[in-house]
């Protein structure tokens, strides 16, 4: 049985809606284990940022609870390593690589400021992700893939329990991603992973379930030793989310919203 | 430019020597602050704070006249109203689910129409000339010394908090998961903006103060990409803006606050069109082609 340690995000029975009353999750369960790697997939509009954000504790659900790391997400937001896309940042802004990146170590004592063993971290932070020779140069001098790797830095520098990240696919440079997957692997040894994408073909490959976010989640699992054929899971949608290999398992597919899958 | 300093060392040009000083000083504040205010994009949020000023200078001047309490003087109502309009905006924003833009617009309007009701309402003639469009000229032995203390607190905060300011204005998502108090360090943000609006109101007044504010960081951008390095450079321009702009208003006989906001202005337009210009000839010669 699974013992409540080994859950590294449980939601259970949660409702959020925003102030216009339109109602986002509804009636979301579900449960990650520890150093799984999943991937939150889904269309725009249907949730996923906004369930990042609750498990980020930045939103307050209306309903139900969340436990991240076994505390509420507020206590465990510091365990949580969070990177977000880059172009939503202000990309003229005057910070260096290694200045983003040493923000990762800012801890909440109340003056924020860094140590040598900080900016220590900060160096071999970019250097696990090959952008040692660029810790000087601004946030625009920086290729837009090279910004990704210096906000996936920035969350390594964390050294968090469990890492978030935000569409990394979408942007980062084609000739980093087979060393981003080669990362992503050695990573999952130390933490789990939470990946937000809507690069379907992500999923087959490297994840072990996947949640599917429209309003409301649902699990899919994919394991190694079951060989239960994708058809007879999915009675639909076949083509569009493509796992290797898939249980049942916590998933229930009367629910499974086809049209959740449908994206460019 | 030795009539300048003649006028700079002569005993009956203290004043001179006053505004000369002060405008020094004010610099190091504008150029600090107006680096995060063009940063973080909120010289709208300037706009409305320098506003409101003239409400709080409103009250003062009505508070000190009619109602005699001789011990309140416009800048104490220039320094409340300031805090408040800051507070005001940051709050209703994070709060209330309004649009920050709509916020700024009613805030701005709201403050000079109390202040322009109080002066309206006081016994006697009040100008408005010198708060409208400043007179560094007028500067007097006292706001030397006011201006001064609050550079220094100004100064003090920011170097205590630089990687929490650094990481709101950037990110302040991710500063919120780090524990950093980001409602709590943009608040203080903008309440130090409201301080060096005070400031800047006397030297440009309040219509040109985010001239002031905004110009010397924004030109400073242009030459550098660190933070720091913006900073130093936005206060040496701002230096370079008010004083020079009060030498020539005073040896042209033209208005100071004026006088500042063109050079500032010139100098940024100059180095934007600078940057346009030869763009705009390659996709020229690239059409030609």
């Amino acid at each position: 049985m699974m013992n409540q340690a080994e859950d590294m995000i449980k939601i259970s029975n949660l409702d959020f809606s925003y102030e216009s009353g339109k109602q986002v999750l509804s009636n979301v369960n579900l449960r990650i284990k520890k150093d799984e790697l999943t991937c939150i997939v889904g269309p725009n509009g249907g949730g996923k940022t906004t369930l990042l954000n609750l498990i980020l504790g930045l939103l307050v659900p209306d309903y139900g609870t969340i436990a991240v790391l076994g505390e509420p997400p507020l206590k465990a937001r510091q365990r949580i390593g969070y990177m977000p896309q880059y172009f939503s940042l202000d990309q003229n802004f005057p910070i260096t690589a290694l200045e983003v990146v040493v923000m990762g170590k800012l801890h909440s004592s109340f003056w924020g400021s860094y140590s040598k063993a900080d900016k220590r971290a900060a160096h071999d932070a970019l250097a696990k992700i090959d952008l040692a020779h660029c810790a000087d140069l601004t946030f625009s001098e920086l290729s837009g893939g090279q910004r990704q790797r210096v906000l996936i830095a920035r969350a390594l520098a964390t050294e968090p329990e469990l890492l978030l990240l935000d569409e990394p696919t979408a942007s980062v440079d084609p000739e980093f991603q087979d060393e981003f997957y080669t990362m992503l692997s050695m990573l999952r040894r130390n933490m789990g992973i939470v990946i937000v994408s809507h690069d379907i073909s992500f999923v087959s490959r490297h994840v072990d379930s996947v949640l599917c976010v429209n309003h409301e989640v649902h699990v899919h699992p994919t394991t190694t030793f079951d060989n239960t054929p994708i058809s007879e899971i999915y009675n639909h949608g076949v083509n569009l989310i493509r796992h290797d290999r898939c249980t049942a398992e916590g998933h229930s597919h009367d629910h499974c919203n086809v049209k959740a899958h449908t994206h460019e | 430019m030795s009539d300048f300093f003649n006028l700079f060392f002569a005993p009956e040009m203290a004043f001179f020597k006053y505004a000369f000083l002060t405008a020094i000083v004010a610099a190091v504040a504008f150029g600090i602050i107006g680096t995060f205010v063009v940063v973080k994009q909120i010289s709208s949020i300037a706009g409305a704070i320098s506003h409101c000023v003239l409400g709080g200078i409103g009250a003062a001047v009505y508070a000190e006249t009619a109602l005699g309490w001789s011990w309140c003087k416009p800048i104490y109502g220039a320094v409340v109203a300031a805090l408040l309009a800051a507070i005001i905006i940051g709050l209703v924003s994070m709060y209330a689910k309004q649009r920050e833009d709509t916020v700024i617009g009613a805030v701005w309007a709201i403050g000079m129409a109390i202040g322009l009701m109080f002066i309206a309402k006081t016994p006697g003639y009040v100008s408005l000339e010198s708060y409208l469009f400043g007179n560094i000229l007028l500067v007097s032995s006292d706001d030397f010394w006011v201006t001064l203390g609050l550079d220094l607190f100004i100064i003090a905060v920011v170097i205590i908090f630089f990687n929490n300011f650094l990481a709101v204005c950037f990110d302040s998502k991710f500063a919120a998961i780090r524990g950093v108090k980001v409602k709590f360090f943009y608040l203080l943000l903008l309440c130090l903006t409201a301080l060096t609006i005070v400031l800047l109101v006397n030297i440009v007044g309040i219509i040109m103060v985010i001239a002031l504010l905004t110009l010397p960081a924004a030109i400073a951008g242009q030459f550098t990409s660190r933070l720091w390095s913006m900073m130093v450079l936005a206060v040496l321009f701002s230096i370079i803006f008010s004083t020079v702009g009060m030498g020539i208003s005073y040896k042209l006989d033209l208005p100071s606050g004026p006088t500042i906001v063109l050079l500032a202005g010139s100098c940024y337009v100059i180095l934007v069109a600078k940057k346009l210009i030869p763009k705009s000839w390659e996709k020229r010669s690239q059409v030609a082609s």
